[in-house]
C-alpha cells in the first residue's frame, strides 16, 4: 500500500510515520530512505540525531537526496516497509540541482518523472509510506524559483495522492484522513 | 414554503447558491471544480487579468462562472484603496450563480508590512462571511476534497 502523510512544520508528521510504519510491521524490515542533503554541520548533525533514534527502532538508513530510484538495489526483498522522508526535500533537491534539464523542462513533466520514481519505491515495497509538505498556505508571494518550486511540488502531491491508497493530513501529531482508511486505530502518540 | 422564499429570494437576488473551494496554493483545486463541475475554461475569471479593471468586472458566461485566484483580485482592490468586500456582496446579488475559489493565505508569519496584514486579515474575515453565505465550501488538499460545509 501507499501512505502519503502530509503536515506543516512541527506538525508531528515524522514521529506519526515512525509509529504507522510500525504498527503495519509484522516480520518486514524498516528501511528509512532520507532525501536530506548532509551539506551543512548543522543538516549533519540532525542527520545523525535522527538516525540514532531511528537505529534503536529497527530501521534501515538509506540515503538519496535525488536519486532515490536506487534505494531499491539496496533492499533484500519487496517483504519490506519504506518510509520516504520527505517528499519536499526531494523535489527541493531535484529542482534545485545544478542540471539543466531539470530548468528547461516542463514542470508536469518533471513532476511525473518524480512522482514515477517514488511510485517504483511503492512498487518494490509491501508498504510505502512518503511524507510530504504543506507549504502551501502562508500567502506568501514568493520569487519565481520558490513559486516554481511550490508548484512543483503541489503537482507531485497531487499526483501521489491520486494513486496513494491513504493520504492523511497531521495537524498537532492528530491525523486528519482524506483518502481511504488508517489500517489499525490504535496509534497512539 | 421554503422554496417558494428561495424563488422569491432570486428574484430580489437573496439567494445566493454559492460555491466555497477553499485551499492552499497549487493543491489542484481549479483542476478539482472543473472535474467535478463540469464546467470548462471559458467559465473561469482569473484574479487578476489585464483586460477588465478590478472594480468593472465582467462575467465570462451566463450561468454558473467560476472565479478563480480570488485571493489576488481581492489583493489587487486592496492596493488600489477600492473596498473588496462591498463590491463582492454587490456581484454576488447580481450573479449569484458562483464557485469562488480562494488560496488559503492566513497560515504563515505574520507580515511586516501593514498593507500584507490588512491583506491576510481582510481576506480571512471575508472568507468566513462567504462560508456563512455559501451552500457548500470544501477545503482542497493535494486535489482531494474535505467538505466543511
Amino acid at each position: 500500500m501507499l501512505f502519503l502523510l502530509l503536515g506543516g512544520s512541527g506538525s508531528g508528521k515524522s514521529a506519526y510515520a515512525e509509529e504507522l510504519v510500525k504498527s503495519l510491521q509484522h516480520k518486514e524490515s524498516l528501511y528509512y530512505v532520507a532525501t536530506m542533503e548532509s551539506d551543512s554541520a548543522e543538516a549533519k548533525d540532525r542527520i545523525d540525531k535522527h538516525r540514532r533514534l531511528r537505529d534503536g527502532k529497527g530501521f534501515i538508513t538509506l540515503e538519496y537526496p535525488i536519486h532515490v530510484e536506487n534505494a531499491v538495489k539496496e533492499i533484500q526483498s519487496k517483504e519490506n516497509i519504506m518510509l520516504l522522508e520527505c517528499v519536499s526535500n526531494l523535489v527541493a533537491n531535484t529542482f534545485f540541482a545544478e542540471d539543466d534539464y531539470w530548468k528547461q523542462a516542463e514542470l508536469d513533466e518533471i513532476a511525473k518523472k518524480i512522482t514515477g520514481k517514488i511510485k517504483n519505491l511503492s512498487l518494490n515495497t509491501k508498504h510505502l509510506v512518503a511524507v510530504s509538505n504543506n507549504i502551501f498556505e502562508d500567502g506568501i508571494k514568493y520569487d519565481e524559483s520558490v513559486i516554481k518550486y511550490q508548484k512543483l511540488l503541489g503537482r507531485v502531491n497531487c499526483l501521489l495522492a491520486e494513486d496513494a491508497d491513504v493520504v492523511v493530513e497531521i495537524v498537532c501529531a492528530l491525523p486528519v484522513v482524506w483518502k481511504g482508511t488508517l489500517p489499525l486505530a490504535n496509534i497512539t502518540q | 414554503m421554503c422554496y417558494k422564499f428561495m424563488l422569491k429570494g432570486n428574484q430580489y437576488g437573496l439567494g445566493i447558491i454559492m460555491k466555497l473551494i477553499i485551499g492552499g496554493c497549487c493543491q489542484g483545486k481549479l483542476q478539482y471544480v472543473y472535474r467535478t463541475s463540469g464546467l470548462l475554461q471559458d467559465a473561469v475569471l482569473y484574479g487578476v487579468e489585464n483586460k477588465y479593471k478590478t472594480d468593472e468586472i465582467q462575467i465570462p458566461v451566463e450561468g454558473t462562472w467560476i472565479w478563480n485566484d480570488f485571493q489576488d483580485w481581492f489583493q489587487k482592490m486592496l492596493e488600489e484603496r477600492k473596498d473588496p468586500e462591498t463590491t463582492a456582496d454587490q456581484l454576488l446579488i447580481d450573479h449569484s450563480n458562483i464557485i469562488i475559489i480562494c488560496d488559503e493565505i492566513g497560515n504563515g508569519i505574520v507580515p511586516l508590512s501593514i498593507e500584507e496584514r490588512l491583506y491576510r486579515e481582510r481576506l480571512g474575515k471575508y472568507l468566513c462571511s462567504l462560508a456563512e453565505r455559501a451552500e457548500s465550501v470544501e477545503r482542497i488538499l493535494c486535489g482531494l476534497s474535505q467538505k466543511l460545509k
